[in-house]
């Protein structure tokens, strides 16, 4: 699950072209990966789940349905649809978050269902874990971009919303701390993003900003 | 994956029995990996230096670096950027 990361810093990807860098690039993620992209409006579990959430007070319906993509499995719900530029999600944030879910596939495919579900599900630490080695795909991809690192705090403090405890958020921290020694060396860690930043040199070179 | 688990953790216990080895967010290198130390007190492994890409096809090693205010932590670093202590 992700909201956008904000973007800071570098100039915004916009227009046709960029449009279809971005349907590009998730094709190829997609393929890469055999997952499938849907429209998360559309998809009954989800507006049950938003309604479930909502009625708990967890979170509100339809923040949950526009602002975040929801990754079970090899289905990636998402709140907007790749390569458009509408509902408050950039096209830069939705090439970034795209490698973010499939950083989680890399991480199911790797533990396997029974390992990942029940540490994601069950475990604040386990949970909080999974979602640093995924936000560390948010370091990649913004340095790859601009040469900068994110703040491993800020990424680490989106764990607030991930029902994780604040010593687990603390331990996220620490992690995306770790790696951000790595990335600042131009180290690239996760799968996904080794993916597609070598899809992304190939492709759109352009994109980096780097001095 | 956040909200699947708010719909299942209200049902069930979190169970840990685990003997704590580490102090929490203490860090290590453990040959090729980058460890830190989780909230149960159990070494939890954040990157594996063996799967590193970039910098020029460097290889890539597990060893301590200065970090902003975090002080000294445990990265993978550039082979020659490692010095051979403080593992």
């Amino acid at each position: 699950m992700n909201a956008e990361p904000k973007a800071i810093g570098h100039s915004p990807l916009t227009g046709a072209e960029a449009s279809e860098l971005v349907r590009a690039f998730w094709d190829f993620m997609t393929r890469e990966y055999g997952t499938r992209a849907i429209a998360k409006a559309n998809a009954v579990e989800m507006k049950l789940a938003a309604q479930a959430l909502g009625l708990m007070g967890v979170l509100d319906a339809e923040a949950f349905l526009r602002g975040c993509t929801t990754t079970i499995g090899r289905r990636i719900y998402v709140p907007f649809e790749p390569g458009r530029e509408d509902g408050g999600w950039s096209l830069w944030g939705q090439l970034a978050v795209c490698v973010h879910e499939h950083q989680h596939v890399e991480q199911l495919d790797r533990d396997g269902w029974l390992k990942f579900a029940g540490k994601y599900l069950l475990s604040s630490a386990g949970r909080a874990a999974y979602e640093a080695e995924a936000y560390r795909c948010d370091l990649e991809l913004h340095f790859w971009r601009t040469g900068e690192v994110l703040d491993p705090r800020s990424l680490a403090a989106k764990l607030k919303h991930y029902a994780c405890t604040s010593t687990d958020i603390e331990v996220a921290e620490k992690a995306l701390t770790m790696s951000a020694a790595t990335v600042r060396r131009g180290g690239i860690v996760n799968r996904a993003s080794q993916k597609a930043i070598a899809w992304l040199n190939v492709h759109a070179p352009a994109l980096k900003e780097r001095a | 994956m956040r909200e699947v688990f708010f719909l299942l953790a209200f049902l069930t216990p979190q169970l840990c029995s685990c003997v704590p080895v580490c102090d929490t967010k203490e860090t290590r290198c453990n040959g090729s990996l980058v460890e830190t130390c989780d909230s149960n007190g159990q070494w939890q492994q954040v990157m594996n230096c063996a799967e590193v890409i970039g910098g020029d096809g460097a290889a890539w090693s597990c060893c301590p670096a200065r970090e902003g205010d975090a002080g000294l932590v445990h990265a993978c670093l550039p082979a020659d950027e490692c010095t051979g202590g403080g593992r």
